[in-house]
Order: structure tokens, then sequence, then C-alpha cells
């Protein structure tokens, strides 16, 4: 060994032995153990000054001195710190925090819905939010200076008017219904879940919402498919058998119409605050594509029948997981969003 | 619109059903019950009290009152109280059909508690002044028990918005039953509604019909005798619980009419009626309504001349000048079909939207001119002992109605069901409808008052909500599938990697306000001509304010960071039309240490935030170069950003929120932000083969490292791209393990760690081979990019 570090060496391990108590030993380690302030710091230093040859072995040599002293102190205070939260010692510290993203609950529902029809052998199809007055209204059998345009509060979008009329935000997904039409031969079986846009602000009601719309054409679909697809639909939603019950109802775009109540979830049809003590939920509207409709989408009335359906995402989701203003979806509270990290939906 | 169930069971002809079964029967109809109230609860929390003292003040009186052996004071806009009376009460608390009931301030003292009007309380129509009750008698006695079903009308069941049409609903079922053979008590007999015998002579006034949008117009004129206060209190009843305020006796019994049979009416003064004249309005013709405001009509207006002047705007509202007072003694009542089309373009422009316009835009019964005279004439006889003097009805043709083809076998298979012949015939005829079954497919002629039955779906419907929808079976269906099955979603993996990655989502409105807008100069904005608020004025061109705001809510919160992310629709305008972009954005933002025991500091820095895009980007096997812009998105001050580009398509953006920017949404702490274009991810991403595996080598692989100086004009991405593209198979990977631009190599240079990694699938390789390309590679790179090998690197047996 070095002249100089024999020297080092046999001091401090002469005043490793008189440091009895646990300060002396802390101001030992910062004197002989700390590369950078101790007492080594000057022959680190030096390296850079040494000819190759004896860098090398001198290197050697300062480190193993310093792995020695460690070793008699006990080791280093970073392995000293390892071995007091090493996880032998104390496993229920906290371990680095994890990752607790989640999904916004609204994809999640949206999803599950999607995946349903999926797996019925349904396609997605997504269209524009800026659509003209023709695909939101008149090829969906709403003319103009008709009452029903009054069911639907529309946002006007301030651009010059196209050949099919106005500019708007689209106030439901239906209109997807007639661009499929038009650029797909039946049989058709599509859901286009999308966002859209009503004027109606509350705590019921939000000026922009999330709907799913659902087509079927084919020869030959009946309104007793409609009412088998939303049972079946419904039940693997909520994940238990549910009764589904159809009510007249009035939608331009299809004839026969229908509102659809699902038996309430949570008390099975008993009479619970969520059913309004009904025993059941009104959950989509739905029916048979008016044929007006479908020539609109390019196609035969007279061949063709189809079944059609729009449920509004927000809904859905404020029953499954009991929520009860709509505004928590729009505010983007962490709080309120990793509650939901545990529901996965892919 | 309100029905009440006393009236609609006197239209029935009995009270065989309550109006919890009525509601079941229309909700089941199509015709939505929405809630049901009842007179009685509507008294729940009123009580009567006496007047003890009153004492004047401004605009109203201070009242000393005593009810239920407690004493209040109360202030009261009715002067004409006074002490002795017992009025109608609603203590603090009480539940009204105004709303919750609290003391209020009045100057300086507190009134506990209101004085209601009948209409007010929701028990009749009289509007005027505080109602008197009479003292002893309890107010359960006063007012009977009834129910008011609030009831939701579809836009095509005019025929409903009446209580005639209700009770033809309810009959309907009756009928289809066999209980009863056919509409009959509910329908136009005399046996319902007393009718009068209309006069022989012609009304005073002329009547002529110049405009192709009114199909029929009659007018009855009458004197005005000795009111019958008994029955004038039950029409008030009724139309105040129908919703709508006593307003003199003639103009109350309009309205009784209207909610009667669905047939609007309006009633001029004829003392100075001399012509009538149904024409369309000229241009900018301007016309005053009974509400005292001055219209300019729109073009082509269908309105009611009298006199020579503007006397109604058809089917919406009367005139000022021409409408009939408390005080007139001749009238002429108007009963009118008005074109719905005709009616919604005359009213919307001028904000107007009245009870009468109301039912015409959703189309009145086109042949009850006659019958509603006859009713009206009943009601002035009845309530006002009118004597009727005249009357005219003149008319346009009308259109010829077509019979609808109805074909039982497809109705049966449009529904899924197997109804009979003689269940459809007698749902039909339970309509009202007329039959003809004299054929295979027959002929159904619908009432006048369905107007909305039209097409043949239309009348399977009809058949459908007759038999009841629940009798139609659910089927499902046997369905065929793709067998390719579906390309998985780019943006679902990518907002799944995300919230792996510890993000969250958030969904943030489409339109933001003028102020998040002024941040961005990319593309022209779209704005909305009808925003909800100024919050809501402009179609967002970014992701960036959402995410900005959600951040600064939690982060204002002390959260001590925050990974958000959103997956949304930004807009813009080229050459007038809109554009649309898929885009899927990411912000992540600390203001202070988490506070983890074992670790400081663990800010979110851009390489954190670039690993996350290059993940969503390889999972889709899109292989990026990564370059350094300017971000064109942003207004002001040039911004530095990084890109991501796929064959010549930027796919990502990164950059750091300025601050200018962060502090405009209370943001005081670095930020980072990146957005992918999803279209373009979708159109450029690889198609995802089957993966065809390859055998792991079995010999050990060796290391070498290669420190290189490089001109400080040569980016590190190029030479490593260099490097992996003149590689052999033999070399399995090359990573940067050394990045150095300083002072000891001058401004015009920086160092370049490279560490190659060699294996072979059939051997282990020699020191030479492993030596020999990477001296093959570094003269690659010596040749393409003037690089050196720094002091100390090994080339081959070199030392450099």
């Amino acid at each position: 060994m070095h002249g100089e570090l024999a020297a080092l060496d046999q001091a401090a391990r002469a005043a490793w032995e008189s440091a009895t108590d646990s300060a002396a030993q802390d101001a030992w380690r910062q004197q002989y153990l700390n590369k950078k302030k101790g007492v080594l710091a000057p022959f680190f230093a030096s390296m850079r000054d040494r000819a190759p040859e004896e860098r090398k072995q001198f290197g050697q040599e300062l480190n193993q001195l310093l792995q020695a002293w460690g070793t008699l102190a006990g080791g280093s205070r970073a392995s000293e710190k390892i071995e007091a939260t090493d996880w032998k010692t104390d496993p229920t510290l906290p371990i680095y925090p994890t990752p607790n993203g989640s999904l916004h609950p609204l994809t999640i529902v949206r999803r599950r819905i999607e995946n349903i029809f999926l797996d019925l052998g349904f396609e997605i199809a997504r269209g524009t939010h800026v659509e003209n007055e023709f695909f939101n209204f008149e090829a969906l059998n709403i003319p103009g200076h008709h009452p029903a345009r009054e069911m639907q509060d529309t946002f006007y979008v301030d651009l010059p008017a196209s050949d099919d009329g106005r500019w708007l935000l689209r106030t439901h997904t239906s209109p997807v219904q007639i661009h499929y039409m038009q650029s797909h031969e039946p049989p058709i079986r599509m859901i286009a879940p999308g966002r859209v846009f009503r004027s109606d602000h509350d705590a019921t009601h939000s000026p922009m919402f999330q709907q799913v719309e659902g087509l079927w054409i084919e020869e030959n679909v009946s309104f007793a498919h409609l009412k088998g697809v939303l049972r079946l639909f419904m039940s693997r939603l909520f994940k238990r058998s549910v009764q589904v019950r159809l009510r007249p109802s009035y939608f331009p775009f299809t004839e026969p119409s229908a509102e659809v109540d699902i038996s309430c979830f949570v008390c099975d049809g008993a009479g619970c605050q969520t059913c309004s003590r009904s025993g059941w939920i009104e959950v989509l509207g739905c029916g048979m594509v008016h044929p007006e409709v479908i020539k609109a989408g390019g196609l035969d009335p007279d061949k063709h029948t189809g079944l059609a359906f729009g449920l509004g995402v927000e809904r859905l989701a404020m029953l499954l997981f009991g929520i009860r203003d709509i505004r928590h979806f729009y505010r983007g509270s962490v709080e309120f969003l990793e509650q939901f990290r545990h529901e996965v939906e892919r | 619109m309100n029905a009440i169930h006393s009236w609609l069971c006197e239209i029935l002809g009995h009270q065989d059903l309550t109006a919890q079964q009525m509601g079941d029967i229309l909700t089941a109809r199509g015709i939505e019950v929405e809630g049901i109230d009842s007179i009685h609860a509507r008294l729940q929390d009123l009580c009567a009290a006496e007047v003890i003292s009153a004492e004047p003040a401004e605009r109203g009186q201070w009242l000393q009152i005593k009810a239920s052996d407690k004493k209040y004071s109360v202030f009261c806009t009715d002067k004409t109280v006074q002490a002795g009376e017992t009025v109608l009460y609603a203590p603090p608390g009480a539940q009204t059909a105004l709303g919750s009931v609290s003391v209020r301030t009045f100057g300086e003292r507190n009134s506990e508690g209101v004085l209601l009007s009948e209409f007010e309380a929701g028990l009749g129509g009289n509007a005027e002044g505080v109602c008197r009750v009479d003292a002893g008698t309890a107010l359960q006695d006063r007012w009977q028990q009834d129910w008011i079903l609030d009831i939701g009308i579809t836009p095509n069941r005019g025929d409903a918005l009446s209580h005639l049409g209700l009770a033809r609903e309810l009959e309907s079922v009756d009928v289809f039953e066999g209980r009863k053979p056919a509409l009959e008590r509910s329908t136009r007999s005399g046996s319902v509604f007393a009718l009068a015998k209309l006069p022989a002579d012609a009304a005073r006034a002329t009547v002529q019909i110049a405009s192709d949008t009114c199909r029929t117009y009659g007018l009855l004129e009458a004197e005005i005798g000795t009111v019958d206060a008994d029955a004038l209190a039950k029409v008030q009843y009724r139309i105040g619980l129908s919703g709508q305020r006593a307003i003199h006796p003639i103009a109350d019994l309009t309205n009784y009419l209207l909610f009667e049979i669905g047939q609007p009416c309006h009633a001029f003064d004829a003392g100075r009626l001399e012509t009538i004249v149904i024409r369309d309005s000229q241009t900018e013709e301007v016309f005053t309504a009974l509400d005292g405001k001055e219209y300019k009509l729109v073009p082509e207006s269908c309105v009611i001349e009298c006199n020579g002047s503007i006397g109604a705007l058809a089917g919406v509202i009367g005139g000022l000048d021409s409408s009939s007072t408390a005080e007139s003694t001749c009238i002429g009542l108007e009963v009118a079909w008005f074109d719905p089309i005709q009616v919604r373009k005359a009213r919307t422009p001028l904000g107007l939207n009245t009870d009468s316009s109301y039912r015409f835009e959703r189309e009145i019964d086109s042949d009850m001119a006659t019958f509603s005279l006859q009713r009206l004439g009943a009601l002035y006889q009845d309530v006002l002992g009118a004597k009727l003097t005249g009357m005219t009805v003149a008319s346009n043709p009308a259109p010829a109605k077509a019979a609808i083809p109805f074909n039982l076998q497809a109705c049966n298979s449009f529904l899924g069901t197997n109804v009979s012949s003689e269940d459809a015939a007698r749902a039909f005829l339970s309509l009202g409808c007329a039959l003809d079954r004299s054929h295979d497919t027959w002929q159904v002629t619908s009432p006048t008052w369905r107007p909305d039955l039209a097409i043949e779906p239309d009348l399977y419907e009809e058949i459908a909500r007759v038999v009841g929808y629940d009798i139609i079976p659910d089927q499902l269906p046997f369905l065929t599938f793709d067998v390719q099955g579906r390309l998985e979603d780019v943006t679902g993996i990518a907002e799944d990697l995300l919230t792996e990655s510890g993000f969250h989502e958030i969904v943030s409105y489409d339109f933001y306000s003028r102020k998040d807008d002024q941040w961005f100069q990319a593309g022209k904005q779209v704005e909305l001509q009808n925003p909800l608020g100024k919050d809501f004025a402009i179609m967002r061109r970014s992701l960036l304010p959402g995410l900005l705001h959600a951040a600064s809510y939690n982060l204002n919160r002390q959260a001590p960071a925050v990974a958000l992310f959103e997956s949304g629709r930004v807009y813009w305008q080229e050459n007038g039309k809109p554009c649309e972009q898929q885009q899927l954005a990411f912000l992540v933002a600390s203001q202070k240490d988490a506070g983890h025991w074992n670790r400081q500091n663990n800010d979110p820095d851009w390489m954190a935030a670039a690993a996350v895009v290059e993940t969503i980007l390889h999972r889709f096997r899109l292989e990026p170069v990564r370059s350094k812009g300017v971000c064109t998105e942003l207004a002001g001050k040039d911004q530095d950003q990084l890109c991501w580009m796929v064959e010549d398509s930027i796919v990502a953006r990164l950059y750091e929120v300025p601050a200018r920017i962060g502090k405009g949404f209370q943001l005081r702490c670095q930020a980072w932000y990146a957005w992918l274009d999803v279209d373009a991810m979708r159109q450029l991403r690889k198609d995802a083969a089957i993966t065809r595996a390859s055998e792991p080598s079995q010999f050990p692989s060796a290391e070498r490292d290669l420190a290189l100086l490089v001109p400080a004009s040569c980016q590190a991405g190029a030479v490593l791209a260099l490097a992996r593209a003149q590689a052999a198979t033999m070399v399995e990977d090359i990573t940067v393990f050394d990045h150095y631009q300083g002072k000891n190599l001058g401004d015009d240079i920086f160092s370049l760690g490279l560490r190659f990694t060699f294996r072979a699938t059939d051997r282990s390789l020699s020191s030479d081979e492993v030596d020999g390309e990477i001296a093959r590679l570094y003269h690659a790179l010596e040749k393409a990019f003037k690089v050196r090998v720094r002091e100390g690197s090994v080339i081959h047996g070199e030392t450099a």
C-alpha cells in the first residue's frame, strides 16, 4: 500500500476504536468515508495528475481502503439505511406509489356498451360533430317548422350555410344512421357512440353529453327483435337478468317508437329511491326505422326494415355508479375520477 | 298539460277509473303521465287565518293574522283585505305551487309567510287578490278532493291536448275490450256535452277567407246576459287547475273550450265589428297584440283583418283593439283551422308561444268548427246568459282524405306478433277509424282528429299501442359475424396505456370561452351563433384549456401533482366549412413534492412526458423521428416544441406550457402538454399482423462502448439511426449511454457514447468479429458525419 495511505489506515482504525458513541461514530464516518470532504478527498482529487500506469493501481488501493473502513464501521450510512429500511425489517412501510390512473366513468360505460354490441356483430361508426340541417333534421323526417324540432334545442354554428342547410352541432347521433346507410349495403348493424349538443344546462342536463346510436337494417327485422336485442343488452350491461318494458312514444325517425324501461336493478322492481318507487327505470328511446329515413339513407323501405335505438351514456353511468349530479362528469376532479380506477373495461 | 280527474270522469260518464288507473292507461298508450297531484295534497301546508288588524303601508298593508292559535305578521299587496275576514294563509316552510315559503323582509319588518290567491295556491283560476274562505269551514270541505294529472304530450298527438282527447284514449280501452260498442260518449254526442242550437241567421259581420292557410273559419255572435256565478266558478276552477288564470268571463270561456275539446277560440268585441277578412300579411305590417306589445309581422303571416285593420295574428294571439273586454256586451266568437306550418312560421320570429299556437302547430281536428260553435254557444248561454244572434262558417275546400292500406300479415311480421284480424279490426274501431275489410288489404280511414296517421307503419304502431307493447315477444336474432374481427381502436389502447401510467381521464366541453381561445392561432376558430353564455362561445381549437382548467381545479385543492388526459375533437374552419380533428392530449404538472419517505422530487420532466408519447406510438408499431420545431398552434411569443414525425406527418407534439398561459388558468407551476393526432395514427398504424416468433439465442452476448466526438451540426438521433441501419445482424442493440457537450470540448462538438450489444444465434462471437464490426460501423459514421473517436476508446485493437 502507498505509504501515506498506510499511515491513514492506522490512524483511522485507532480513531474508530475510540469512537464509542453514535455521535462520535457519525463524525468518524464523515471524516473517513466521505469521498469528497473526508481525509481521502485530496487523494481522489490527485488521480487526474498521476501517470496512467500509477493511476490504475493507486485507484485500486484507494477503493480497497474505503471498502475496508466501511466494513470496519459496520457499513456506510447508505448501506445502513438499506438495511434499516429493507422489507425484511419493516414490510409495512409504503413502497413507491403505484400508478392509480383511471378511465373516465363515461368512457367505462361507453366501452361496456360498445363491447356488448361488438359481440353481437355490430360495427362502430363515427360521424362529425358539426353537421348540417339536412342530416340532423330533414333526413331524419324532421322537416323545417315541425314542432319536433323543439324537442332538441339546437346550437347553430356561425358559418355560411351549405347546400344542405345551416351548420349546427349535432343534437343526436342519429345523423350517423344516414351517413352509414348511404355508404353501406344491408345487412347493416352498427352503433355510433359520440358527443352531442343541446342548448340546456342545469343539474340534470348538460349542453354536451354522450349518446350511443344503434341501427340494424336487414330484411324482416321486427319490433320483437328490437325488444330481444335490448333485453340482452340491458342484462349484460347491468350484469343481471332484467325485465324490459316498452312504452309507446314518439320520435320522428322511428315508427313505431318506444321508451324503454328496465326493472330496477337495485330493488328488482319492488320500489326504491333509484326508481322513484315505481320499480322501473327509463333508460332509452327506440323504434322501427321510419320508411322516410330508410329512403333518405338510399335504401328501399319496401325491402328492408330496421330497428334503431339511442341511449344517453351519462344517464346510464349515473344509474350504474349512483352519481347524482351530472356536472361531476365535466369538472375533472381527480378525487371524483379516481374512484373508478378499479373499473376495467377494454 | 294538466288534466283534471273529475273533468275526465264527467266526459267519460263514469267514475270507474281512479287518477292512478287513468295515469297507467294513458302512459301505456304513449301519453306519459309524469305526475299526479291532488287538491288535498296542495292544501296540506295551508290554513285559514283570521285577519286581526290591517295597517296600511307602501304598496300594500301589514296584517296581523291568527292561525292555529298563533299570531303572525304578514305583508300583503292586496289592499282590500280587512280585519275580520278569513283568508288562505301559507306559513313559513309551507310548500305551495309557488315553491317553498320563507320569512321575507319588507322595509325593516319580517313577513311571516304569505296570503295566497286561489290561483297561487293551485286551487283554481281566480288570481284577483287574496282568497277568502269561510271561518269555521275546513279547507278540505271548501275544496273537494280532486286529482291533477301532469301529462307530457308528444308532438304527434295534438288530439290529446284536451280533456276530450284524453277521454277518447281512455274510452278506446273499453271499446277494444268489448265493453262498449264504439266511441260514443267522448266524441261529439250531445249526451256528453251540452250543445247549443245555432242561430239560423248569418253573423252581422261578413267573413271572407282570402288565404290558403285557413281551411275553416266560423264566427258566432252573441249578446252577453247575466252571469251565473256558480257556473263561472266551476269554469274558473277548471281553467285554473289546467294552468290558466282567470281573466274575465268572456275570455275564460274561450280558454275553457280550449282545455275541454282542444279548439282554440278568440272573442272579438262585435259591437264595432263589420268585416272580417282572413288574409296573408303584406311586407312588414305592424300589429299591436293583446299583451300590449307591437309586433312587426313576418310577410305572408296569416292575419284576421277586422274592419280594415289587423285584429288578430291567426292562430297565435288577438289584437288589443279588436278583442273583447270584461265590458263587452256583444261578442264575436271565432273558431278556425289554420295551417300548422304557417302558424309556426308566423309566431317563431316574434318569440310568441301561446296555448292556441301550441295546438294549431300540432294540427287540430279539421272537422270540428260546427261542433265547437255548438259547444261555445251552450257555454255562453249557460254561464253568461248569452243570446246567440248570428253565425257564419266559411271554408276553403278540404283536401280529400285518403284511406291507408293495411295488411295484417305484414303488420304481424313487422311487429313480430300474431294479432288476429278481429283484434286488429276492433283496435281500429276503438280509435274511431273507418274500416273497409272487403279485400285482403284493408282500407283504414283515420278520424279527423288523428292527422298523424298517414302511412301503413303508423297503423302498425296503433295496433301495437292498442293491443299493448307488452304482448310483443322479445326475440333474439340469429346474427352472423365478420370472421376477421375488429381492428383494435387506437384511442382505446392509448387511453389504457395512459391510465396504466397513472393518468386520469377527463371530459371537458367541446366549446370554451373567447378568453380560453386567445392563446391559439392555428386555423380560424368556429363560433356558435347562439351560445349558452360567454363560457361556451367558441368551438375549441385545442384540448389544452380543458386540461389546464382541470389541472388548476385539482392543484388549487392541494393536489401535489396531476397527470390528466382527454380524448376529444378540436375544430376550425377552412373556406367557410367546418373541420374537425380527433386528438388525444395529456398534461402533467407538479406543484410540490408528494412527500414519499424514501424518495424526493419526483417532478415530471420533458423526457418522462416524451417517453409516454413514444410508448403510445410504439404500441402501434410506429417508428417516429423526433425533431425540434416551433409550436405553431400557440399565439404570441415563439415556443419550442418536440415533434414526432412518421412518413412526413407530425403525429405528436410536446411542449412546456408557457408561464403566461399557465397564469391565465391560475396554474403557477411547470407543466408539460402533449397531443397526438389520432386520425393520422389511424392512417399510419401498421397492420397488426401476427408476430412470428424467433428462437432466442443460446450464446452469450458481448458489449463494446464507443465514445465519439460528433460535430455539433449533427444530431445524435441521426448518428444512432445510421449505426442501426448499417449494423450487421450480429448487432443486437445500440444504445446511447453518454451525451456531453461542454467547455472541454468546445461549442462545435459534442461527445456521444454508444453501447453496442452483439449476439449471434448460432455461435459465440469472437473478439475479432465484434471488434471488426465496431471498426466497420465507426468508419461508416466517420464517413457520413466526420465523427472522431474520443480519447480512450479502442477501435479493433487501436487506441484512439
